[in-house]
């Protein structure tokens, strides 16, 4: 199975895509998320059928979709 | 204002004691022969731009050397009218080329976000943003809202009768995504983590 990071950017987003089968692209998708949450992002996992999200605080190695999102700030 | 014009080193001195940042940001005092004086022509920054024949701003910044007070080096600077209409031309469509690419960048990165937000959409609100360019959803804790195209101000929380509240304003803070990146980030947090994006918009 395999599981997709996608990480807003000023390309759109970029994916980091996983096998959860091989541990070591578990291990590098997790240290991508553990990077992008000492930087403040949130994470949210998501189906890609788009019917289920939710706020996750750790990674999730079985998860269909993460989407990272930047800190928020006032406008 | 002639293309090229000079000045002379002996405006400008330099010892082993006086800093470039002092340079850089006021006029250089120089002390040579045990006479100090101001020099309202040299800065750094002014050297920086040019090029002279006994030193340059990278040698004054790296060795900070020793300019005998009197001696000379010519420098000139360059003009738009040394540049020939072909040269010119050549430069108006490497501009015109990265204005273009960048713009197809750009092109791309809103279809891929515009993807992705209408994923987390369903089919009514899909239609709504085709539709009115806004979809309306219900947030964390209950309350109607409406996102609107756009990355600031463009968040209505609306009343029971579909009237606007209340206007919020927060947004990622990553510097040149697209609109439709900031409203997914928008719309994920107010359905998830409201408190927090209550804490850092503005509103009004």
């Amino acid at each position: 199975m395999t599981g997709e990071l996608s990480v807003l950017d000023r390309t759109g987003d970029t994916k980091i895509i996983w096998d959860s089968a091989q541990q070591a692209e578990v291990d590098a998708a997790e240290a991508m998320f553990d990077s992008l949450k000492k930087k403040g992002y949130a994470a949210f996992l998501v189906t890609k059928k788009g019917d289920k999200d939710e706020l996750i605080k750790k990674f999730d190695p079985k998860a269909e979709k993460i989407i990272m999102v930047p800190q928020l700030v006032g406008g | 204002m002639a293309d090229n014009y000079y000045y002379s080193r002996s405006d400008v001195g330099y010892d082993t004691t006086t800093s470039i940042w002092s340079g850089w940001n006021t006029t250089a005092t120089i002390t040579a022969s045990a006479i100090t004086t101001t020099d309202s022509y040299s800065t750094v920054w002014y050297d920086w731009n040019t090029t002279s024949g006994t030193a340059t701003a990278w040698t004054t910044w790296v060795t900070t050397p020793t300019v005998v007070e009197g001696s000379y080096s010519t420098i000139s600077y360059g003009s738009a009218s040394a540049l020939t209409e072909e040269q010119i031309v050549v430069e108006q469509q490497r501009i015109q080329a990265a204005a273009d690419r960048a713009m197809e960048e750009r092109k791309v990165a809103t279809t891929k976000a515009k993807t992705l937000l209408k994923s987390l959409l369903d089919e009514k609100q899909r239609e709504q943003l085709e539709r009115a360019q806004f979809f309306d959803f219900v947030s964390q804790t209950g309350r109607k809202m409406r996102i609107k195209q756009g990355h600031a101000r463009n968040i209505d929380v609306l009343g029971e009768d579909g009237k606007r509240i209340q206007t919020l304003c927060a947004h990622p803070s990553q510097y040149g995504l697209v609109d439709e990146d900031h409203m997914v980030a928008q719309f994920l947090t107010l359905r998830h983590n409201e408190n927090e994006f209550m804490r850092v918009a503005n509103a009004s």
